[in-house]
């Protein structure tokens, strides 16, 4: 009877003292801020969407981007140059990840460093360097044009172009993850598979490679997802070439014919792709996820001389390749600009005139950068302690799916959303610092939350437990316990956000108003236009190089790897 | 200081996990959870620590009643079975932090690690950090840091059981000293009954979210209360049956044996125990039971067979001399124990 009785005071008490855990308070501002931020624009490109001009509601728009060729044509554009960066990226780096993972290669160390970086490099980089090598007046172009010797190609522009750009521009991620992965196979399943007589060939292509396809899969979808979701390198290179994340900008941000409706449409077809990616992704690797580590690390066998000068060969040309765009940059930032046009004279001036015109703009890029990272890593940390430690009922599964969503959704999309939702009451950010801020620490958020995550899967809970038992209260423990055990992981991804941040421009170049204006904005105003300071431009993207490679350098020295 | 456990259930969604446990241990004693996995023992000894909420029940720790006093003012020392050293302190630091929040002065903190680490044979292994350790060691830093704090009662939670056999019974003595030395009260949950038979001054057996025996270890060895406790505690026969007129036992297949005196009320159907070591081969017509030999086990000081006898049952026995398979043996129990409630075997 007793019992009975306790057992209905019980609950009661139990969910009030829930209550005042402070990770529920600190859950439910995320939640809050996670609300305005991604569901709340969303729902006015929704809205946008399925409103016509007069105000009134229509399917219309989504009739139009199935029938009508103005936004057939874009779609599928998007979707073919995705499919085939993707697939050619892989095409370079997967032979190449398997010779290394495999062989005893000269210079490992130092090429595993150069992709690492090669991953950082600025999205619209590639774009800009190349249009400067082979645009039409473009530095190889107008010698190959002086000396009279013909091109297969008129300049760099068009779809080859955006597909060109787009390999040497992701190769690297596809072969960071296919390395590891090929890394992580347990010699022992290939012994197998050589023990009941298969050959070495054979067993490469019926063990080996299909171990590896979720890593494939992974890569060649964050390959395709980044040329898709990217604005700077059709806008920049595409010569007319029209795809998605252009339509959305130019519907938007153009003055005589602005639809926001049609870029609402537009940016919901971006969305729609790329969640479809990621189903596609996911379905790849969950059905094919072996369990692969453990046992011993894969011994690297010697090549012969032949064969050795033929993979080293491939190797530094990918590299150069995908370093082609910083050595252009860099070169050219010392040399003088006149009009438009290269002469090849050493200069710093430049240099002077960054630091005396525009020395605003790079304080700006680190400013912003830096309080958005600092908001992502503490919301990131609060986010991923509630995902992996506390049983929230409604908060956490919520908080675990929403932080997730700007995974899949294109700078482009982004910026829509924030502009469409607080260009009005009840929160004005347009024209603000703040919504650069807010763009970015929203957008970089699901990949510091992510790495936080994984570093307290580390923790085990019974450390924290045993920090209560000897006195400390959670907020101590979490402090004194917590916070130190995870820190090499919450610089390393806060880092990464960082860099990703302060090399932002599809979102910036929609959301800024003078004078906010950052770096990447300045090097892509200053590449649309042709006879603008090309010189000041390059040292400018000189600078955010910089700032790029240095912190990771540091890092990585630091911490010996890198997770992207 | 003592604790007493009374009426404690908790559930896991649909899935119980203790059903009204009771429990008390004296001052200064150690007592032992011993059970199969799942069986509700670790999550009993975390409600006593605090990281869990009875759904109901009460504990108190001497006359205070701590259901509502969260873990960091229960004054406990916990030990873990994965030791939970923190990784990024050294092991001084580690038996330190406790006494630090206590803002003790940095002498006496010094003083008391220097004492702790004695007290766990880790003088000189201040500066080590957790890697670096044995396993042994991490247990011993572990257990230096639970009493740093001189906590009311001391909670293991199967502290040996990531450690090799032959540590395992160095540590368990070690800990034993260690827990009479200082005199603190302590509970140990372990799935190893050789461990709870030799460390414990009680032993509560669990099945089933339940706590099916408590007791001495002699008592809960030698008087199992339930076929449970019977067959999970040593090695036991134990043979089924009705109590016939005579107060012998019916076996199941027909056979009957006489114990010597009625085993109780007829009727009734019992087990009967039998451990290994209390039946003895006999030569004579005094047998009680006879069988043929259909195994034989060499354990060093002696051997275990098992015979089987006509109506199929297995009685295992120990012995000294060789037995071929085969051979017909007949055997007297010396002791034997009625066991009356069946709660199944383990």
């Amino acid at each position: 009877m007793a019992a009975s009785t306790t057992a209905r005071g019980r609950p009661g008490r139990r969910s009030r003292s829930g209550w005042r855990d402070p990770w529920r308070l600190a859950g439910l501002i995320a939640l809050l801020i996670l609300l305005i931020f991604i569901v709340y624009p969303q729902l006015w490109i929704v809205r946008a969407a399925f409103t016509d001009d007069a105000g009134a509601f229509t399917l219309a728009r989504f009739g139009a981007f199935v029938t009508d060729a103005r936004f057939t044509e874009p779609l599928l554009h998007s979707v073919v140059v995705s499919l085939a960066v993707g697939a050619g990226a892989a095409l370079v780096a997967v032979p190449l990840a398997f010779v290394m993972a495999r062989y005893r290669i000269p210079g490992r160390q130092g090429v595993l460093t150069m992709l690492t970086m090669a991953t950082t490099s600025p999205p619209f980089l590639g774009a800009y360097a190349w249009l400067l090598l082979l645009g039409s007046g473009g530095i190889i172009t107008k010698a190959a044009r002086e000396a009279g010797l013909p091109l297969p190609f008129e300049s760099i522009l068009g779809v080859g172009g955006i597909i060109w750009v787009g390999v040497w521009f992701t190769f690297a991620l596809i072969f960071l993850m296919v390395y590891d992965a090929f890394r992580a196979v347990d010699p022992a399943l290939e012994e197998a598979a050589a023990s009941v007589g298969s050959t070495p060939w054979r067993t490469h292509a019926k063990v080996t490679l299909p171990l590896a396809v979720p890593a494939i899969a992974t890569g060649c979808y964050l390959a395709a997802m980044r040329i898709f979701a990217d604005f700077g390198t059709p806008m920049l290179i595409g010569g007319g070439y029209s795809m998605l994340p252009v339509v959305v900008y130019q519907n938007f941000m153009s003055e005589v014919a602005a639809s926001p409706g049609v870029a609402a449409t537009a940016s919901l077809m971006m969305v729609l792709v790329s969640g479809l990616a990621l189903v596609a992704q996911r379905r790849i690797v969950a059905r094919r996820s072996f369990a692969v580590t453990g046992g011993r690390d894969q011994p690297l066998r010697e090549l012969r001389r032949g064969p050795r000068a033929l993979v080293l060969t491939g190797i530094w040309a990918a590299l150069l390749l995908g370093f082609v765009p910083h050595l252009v940059v860099v070169l050219t930032s010392f040399l003088r600009w006149q009009s438009g046009i290269l002469q090849w004279e050493p200069t710093l001036e430049n240099y002077r005139r960054l630091f005396e015109e525009s020395l605003q703009p790079i304080v700006l890029s680190f400013v912003f950068a830096g309080i958005a990272c600092l908001i992502a890593l503490v919301l990131g940390v609060v986010v991923a302690y509630i995902v992996a430690r506390k049983r929230f009922m409604i908060s956490g599964p919520l908080l675990n799916n929403l932080v997730m969503v700007p995974y899949i959704l294109p700078g482009t999309v982004f910026a829509i959303g924030f502009i469409l939702a607080f260009n009005h009451l009840p929160v004005i950010l347009t024209g603000t610092a703040l919504i650069i801020v807010v763009a970015y620490f929203i957008r970089r958020l699901p990949y510091v939350m992510k790495s936080i995550e994984t570093a307290l899967g580390q923790v085990h809970p019974s450390l924290e437990e045993a920090a209560m038992s000897v006195g400390a209260p959670p907020r101590r423990s979490f402090r004194d316990i917590v916070v130190p055990i995870i820190r090499p992981a919450v610089i390393s991804g806060g880092t990464v956000g960082f860099l990703q941040m302060i090399t932002e421009l599809s979102a910036t170049v929609m959301l800024y108003a003078v004078p906010w204006v950052t770096m990447t904005v300045v090097i892509f105003t200053n590449a649309m236009q042709p006879g603008s300071p090309f010189g000041v431009a390059s040292a400018m993207t000189t600078v955010l190089l910089v700032s790029v490679y240095v912190p990771l350098y540091l890092l990585r020295r630091r911490y010996k790897t890198v997770s992207l | 200081m003592d604790i007493s456990i009374e009426g404690i259930s908790k559930a896991f969604g649909e899935t119980t996990a203790l059903e009204s446990v009771d429990l008390s241990v004296p001052s200064g004693r150690l007592a032992t959870l011993l059970g199969a996995s799942g069986c509700g023992k670790t999550t009993l000894l975390r409600i006593i620590a605090g990281f869990e909420t009875a759904d109901t029940g009460a504990i108190r720790f001497g006359e205070r009643d701590i259901a509502k006093v969260p873990v960091w003012k229960r004054r406990i020392g916990f030990v873990f079975q994965s030791y939970a050293l923190w990784p990024h302190m050294t092991v001084a630091e580690n038996v330190a932090y406790g006494l630090r929040l206590r803002r003790l002065s940095k002498e006496a903190v010094a003083d008391k690690v220097a004492t702790g680490l004695a007290m766990v044979g880790l003088t000189g292994r201040e500066q080590r950090r957790p890697g670096q350790l044995s396993g042994g060691q991490q247990q011993r830093v572990a257990l230096a840091r639970a009493l740093a704090l001189e906590p009311d009662v001391l909670l293991m939670d199967e502290p040996l059981s990531n450690l090799d056999a032959k540590l395992r019974v160095e540590m368990r003595r070690e800990i034993r000293r260690i827990q009479q030395e200082t005199g603190i009260t302590a509970v140990y949950v372990t799935h190893d009954q050789d461990e709870a038979l030799e460390i414990s001054d009680l032993v509560a057996v669990m099945n089933g979210g339940r706590v099916e025996q408590v007791g001495a270890p002699e008592d809960v060895y030698e008087r199992p209360e339930t076929t449970f406790v019977a067959s999970f505690v040593g090695s036991v026969t134990l043979l089924r049956g009705q109590v016939t007129d005579d107060g012998e036992l019916a076996l199941g297949s027909g056979g009957k044996v006489g114990f010597g005196r009625p085993l109780g009320p007829a009727g009734a159907a019992v087990h009967v125990a039998l451990r290994p070591e209390d039946l003895r081969i006999v030569e004579d017509g005094r047998a009680q039971f006879t069988g043929k030999v259909v195994r034989s086990s060499f354990q060093g000081g002696t051997r275990e067979s098992v015979a089987e006898l006509p109506g199929g049952e297995l009685l295992a026995f120990e012995h000294r001399r060789s037995l071929p398979t085969g051979a017909t043996v007949g055997l007297v129990a010396e002791r034997f124990t009625v066991v009356g409630r069946d709660t199944g075997v383990a």
